[in-house]
């Protein structure tokens, strides 16, 4: 086990800038996650700790060794490929021993931690098969189990359950973070799956465009984003915008409703965000109208979308509503919960 | 109107089931017809084997009276021809595969700046006339002393085999999961352990493939074995069988004998790796 620390790091790609000034420290023991959507660099940040990307500029240390310029095996990290990258011609036991083998670790030292890992991942069974056999959860864990074996200082996880059905998805991810509490191995996850990131997560990474966005625990970063990006990104369904401007202690929608600021009516300026969180707006008969187009019951909420004035917007209400498309309802937002985000998406309450 | 339209399209339906019912047995018999031509001179070959040596045209349909003389002689007199082959053959394929899987996976996998221009050149050498490459050799061999030699033509055919082999093997390497190989590189294998113990596994049906063309093409090569050796002592079946047509074509028994035990090794062959070329071998390897 040890820290990781990402020390100002830079990606190019020729001209193409893929990562701009990185700087995250991870502690020694810590599950966190890098999430963002497709083409923000947080696989290529994992493959550059990996030492399957050059660095271009800056330095990443493992417990305190800088480890730019050492090969990949010589890192003592172990990774989990999104595509279990299992070696076809090897059976689960062989796949799991490779790196043993080429250690020249004795067999039975060998076979002692391969029949640990196994037991751990409940794959006892299944030793003797070849990938081809095993189910897509199957492979899952026995690439999970080529890591453990290693016994390294930190595991790389890229992406490693979205190949799987939303039901095993589920599943492996209690494995993955029961594996975490169980080995305490500093873990670095990549995933654009942001319910996995909170899930999973002792801090998240969420990173846009090639830069770190905000670095928090999962909570932290759902109560209180400090960008428009990460606000939107983080939590499911998505955080409502609506967009207008601030004076005097009132927020203006562009369609000319007033919307309460309560506690932030200090906020002024024009090209502002009025965030709410879907499960942030109640309904009540003083409220806002709101244009009702559809109803999704998922049976623990109902949602219900529709439009304030010409903004789409998405409640989330516990109770079982009997509202139909078409109705108009009257929704107040909760002015505690509000996040107001200025015209460069950062934010001022 | 729905229900006579219904009527309609069954009624159509089922004519067109007969019509395919009809077209069917005569796509059989067509097939059955074309396959016997193609299969005709095969049964010629080994009919005219099993009998009492003559003219081929003059030889029954039927083998009735079984003879396996023909047999005798072409192992008398072929024996050694067809095990020069066999020599020259395998070696053909061992050093071609030996060549061209390092070159294949260099190619596939590194980021070799010109791989793609070098594989253009190799693809281009596979269109240069046999002849002109034997002519070539011929020059040289007599140089540096490869006439009547089982190395001289184990190199020419592999000549052939060793382009032919990159290709295929780089086709298959190139479509390989770039992430097992990083999954490689993380466990501790360098690029020849990598190649060793991952990709050629991986690449078994490829290599297969290659391997049995190479051997194919070695074992029916005439044009090198014809300029690259002048005397008796090193003498390949095809070549072995062309003398024999001229000086023994009294006896056509032993001369097809001769072609059919020159054939046996190529359908076993291909019966036993006709598999290999079919299947794939990286399932599960990623999902």
């Amino acid at each position: 086990m040890a820290n990781v620390a990402i020390r100002s790091v830079n990606k190019y790609y020729g001209a193409f800038h893929a990562l701009k000034e990185i700087n995250i420290d991870i502690a020694d023991g810590d599950f966190v996650v890098l999430v963002g959507p497709s083409g923000c660099g947080k696989s290529t940040l994992l493959r550059m700790i990996a030492g399957l990307e050059d660095i271009s500029s800056g330095e990443v240390e493992i417990g305190g060794q800088v480890i730019n310029d050492l090969l990949p095996q010589e890192r003592d990290i172990a990774m989990v490929f999104q595509n279990y990258a299992l070696y076809p011609h090897m059976t689960v036991a062989e796949n799991m021993s490779f790196a043993l083998r080429l250690a020249r670790v004795p067999k039975p030292e060998r076979d002692a931690k391969v029949t640990r890992a196994a037991a751990i991942l409940g794959l006892e069974n299944l030793l003797d098969r070849r990938p081809a056999q095993l189910s897509g959860g199957q492979r899952q864990r026995v690439a999970m189990g080529r890591a453990i074996v290693r016994d390294p200082q930190v595991f790389l996880f890229d992406e490693p359950l979205s190949n799987l059905d939303a039901k095993l998805r589920v599943q492996m991810r209690a494995e993955i973070k029961e594996l975490h509490e169980r080995l305490g191995t500093t873990t670095i996850y990549v995933t654009h799956d942001q319910i996995e990131a909170m899930t999973m997560a002792d801090r998240i990474v969420v990173m846009q465009n090639g830069e770190v966005a905000q670095v928090g625990a999962p909570l932290d970063l759902y109560d209180l984003p400090r960008k428009k990006f990460v606000a939107g990104f983080i939590g499911s369904p998505a955080m409502n915008f609506l967009s207008g401007h601030a004076k005097a202690g009132h927020f203006l929608t562009s369609d000319g409703i007033e919307l309460p600021l309560g506690p932030n009516a200090a906020v002024e300026g024009d090209d502002l965000s009025y965030g709410i969180r879907p499960e942030h707006l109640r309904l009540g008969d003083s409220g806002v109208p709101m244009h009702v187009t559809v109803v999704e019951p998922t049976g623990a909420e109902t949602q219900v979308l529709g439009r304030i004035g010409e903004q789409p917007v998405v409640c989330a209400f516990r109770e079982r509503l009997d509202i139909r498309p078409g109705a108009v309802i009257h929704v107040l937002p909760d002015e505690d919960k509000l996040h107001i985000f200025g015209k460069d998406g950062h934010r001022l309450n | 109107m729905s229900t006579s339209s219904s009527l309609q399209i069954s009624s159509n339906r089922k004519r067109r089931h007969r019509n395919n019912r009809h077209g069917g047995w005569r796509h059989t018999v067509f097939g059955v017809l074309i396959l016997g031509i193609l299969l005709f001179p095969v049964y010629w070959m080994v009919n005219v084997s099993l009998q009492q040596g003559g003219a081929a045209a003059m030889t029954p349909w039927l083998p009735i009276d079984i003879t396996l003389h023909g047999y005798a002689k072409a192992f008398q007199d072929q024996g050694g021809h067809l095990l020069t082959s066999l020599i020259v053959a395998s070696g053909s394929v061992v050093f071609s595969l030996l060549v061209a899987a390092p070159a294949a996976y260099a190619l596939a996998v590194f980021r070799v700046r010109w791989a793609n221009a070098v594989l253009l050149a190799i693809l281009v050498s596979q269109m240069i006339p046999g002849i002109v490459v034997a002519n070539a050799l011929y020059g040289a061999y007599t140089k540096i002393g490869l006439l009547n030699s089982i190395l001289g033509l184990i190199l020419a055919d592999s000549s052939a085999g060793i382009p032919f082999s990159i290709l295929i093997l780089n086709a298959f390497m190139r479509s390989m999961p770039l992430s097992v190989l990083e999954a490689a590189r993380i466990d501790g294998a360098g690029p020849l352990r990598t190649l060793v113990s991952v990709v050629l596994p991986m690449s078994r049906n490829s290599i297969v493939t290659a391997g049995l063309f190479t051997f194919l093409f070695s074992w029916s090569d005439f044009l090198f074995a014809l300029t690259l050796t002048t005397t008796d002592d090193v003498r390949p079946v095809t070549l072995g069988l062309y003398v024999y047509i001229s000086g023994f074509i009294s006896d056509w028994s032993s001369v097809m004998a001769t072609s059919v035990l020159a054939s046996i090794p190529t359908i076993v062959l291909l019966v036993f790796a006709q598999r290999y070329i079919a299947a794939g071998t990286t399932a599960g390897a990623v999902k």
